[in-house]
């Protein structure tokens, strides 16, 4: 498990830089320093199960199909989400 | 026709008074009276939000977050209000200050809210805009007047909402059954009452009606984009389930080409992720 993004302090200051790997040492050493919270690589993926993502979408525009503009959105957004799954 | 008339006239009058509600919370009680000041300075602004920690760290907190993305770290308040202008930073007051009525009275506003605000700016910065900022706080308190019906009359509002649940229609059209007007027009009442600058006062009015606005076209059809957008992905919730009506003119003014759709569309999801962790 490692840091997503660099742990600062509330002065703004870097306590532990992007990519640092998390030991259970590390996690006890950071409680008791001065810091808000921490991002972690590979849990910020997308909060729903995928076919729930995409039948969602299709609601949301179920009543507007057939104006072209939101068409093109829908196409766009489909592609994004379905994005969204590909890595991790 | 003219009961109905005269209550909306009593309505607007209940609203226009907000200040007076029992309910108003304290700190926008204060905030009200250097909102509505279309003379305070920047250091009286400054000050104002200095003194209050509270307010402070919130202002800080936005600022520093993808709803604006200034390259490095704002730290004080002064310099946050040099860089915003005095007109962003009572929309931006206003926005922080809201924030816990909007998680209260329709839970997912402020998540739709932060992200109207981030998509409206990645288009506002892809069109070339002067002020990015400001049309981002036009996103960011767009449906104001969502929280200004709920705060007057929340068992009303409440039933707006069911409406719109059970009979799938939109809220605007709820709130119009319920209330016999819309959120957009108790906005437009308000932002005028409050003096808000037109690049305000136009997207908070008109944002589902944009071919009416005559002082701030392009904020306001980008803050119309933008609610289509942020709704489409599916990131908070707005009181209905399904898209609003698009206007064609304003999605054709604001113009973005396939290319650029997507790209602000990918630009805005890392960004969607980062202000699920601004909870203020
Ligand atoms: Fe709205
Ligand atoms: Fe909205």
């Amino acid at each position: 498990m490692k840091l997503a993004k660099p742990v600062t302090n509330k002065g703004g200051a870097v306590m532990l830089a992007e990519d640092t790997e998390l030991t259970v040492a590390l996690i006890d050493k950071m409680r008791g320093m001065d810091i808000q919270g921490a991002f972690v690589q590979g849990l910020s993926g997308p909060a729903a199960p995928k076919d729930e993502m995409l039948s969602g979408l299709e609601d949301r525009f179920a009543g507007v199909s057939n104006e072209p503009r939101l068409a093109v959105l829908k196409r766009i957004m489909r592609d994004h989400l379905e994005g969204l799954y590909e890595h991790g | 026709m003219n009961t109905g008339s005269s209550n909306l006239t009593k309505l607007r009058a209940r609203i226009e008074n907000i200040n007076s509600l029992p309910t108003i919370p304290a700190v926008l009680e204060r905030l009200l009276g250097v909102i509505d000041n279309p003379r305070i300075s920047l250091s009286e602004i400054s000050d104002f939000i200095a003194n209050d920690p509270a307010l402070t760290t919130r202002v800080l907190r936005m600022v520093n977050s993808p709803v604006y993305g200034f390259p490095g770290r704002i730290s004080s308040v002064s310099q946050a209000v040099v860089l915003l202008g005095v007109n962003v930073v009572k929309g931006l007051l206003l926005g922080v200050s809201v924030f816990d009525l909007m998680q209260k009275s329709m839970v997912g506003l402020w998540e739709h809210s932060l992200g109207c605000a981030v998509v409206a700016r990645l288009i506002a910065k892809e069109k070339g805009v002067k002020e990015p900022e400001e049309v981002s706080v036009a996103g960011l308190i767009h449906d104001l007047g969502k929280v200004i019906l709920y705060l007057q009359i929340p068992d009303r509002y409440e039933r707006a909402m069911e409406l719109a649940e059970r009979n799938k229609i939109s809220i605007a059209q709820a709130e119009q059954d319920c209330f016999d007007t819309t959120h957009a027009q108790v906005g437009s009442w308000i932002a005028a009452k409050w003096n808000f600058p037109t690049a305000l006062i136009e997207p908070i009015s008109y944002h589902h009606r944009p071919q009416l606005s005559k002082g701030a076209t392009l904020t306001t059809a980008i803050v119309h984009v933008a609610d289509l957008i942020i709704r489409a992905r599916g990131f908070g919730f707005a009181g209905d389930r399904g898209l609003p009506l698009i206007n064609p003119v304003a999605w054709d003014l604001v113009g973005l080409s396939e290319d650029s759709l997507r790209m602000v569309i990918s630009e805005m999801e890392p960004l969607l992720l980062d202000t699920e962790e601004l909870t203020l």
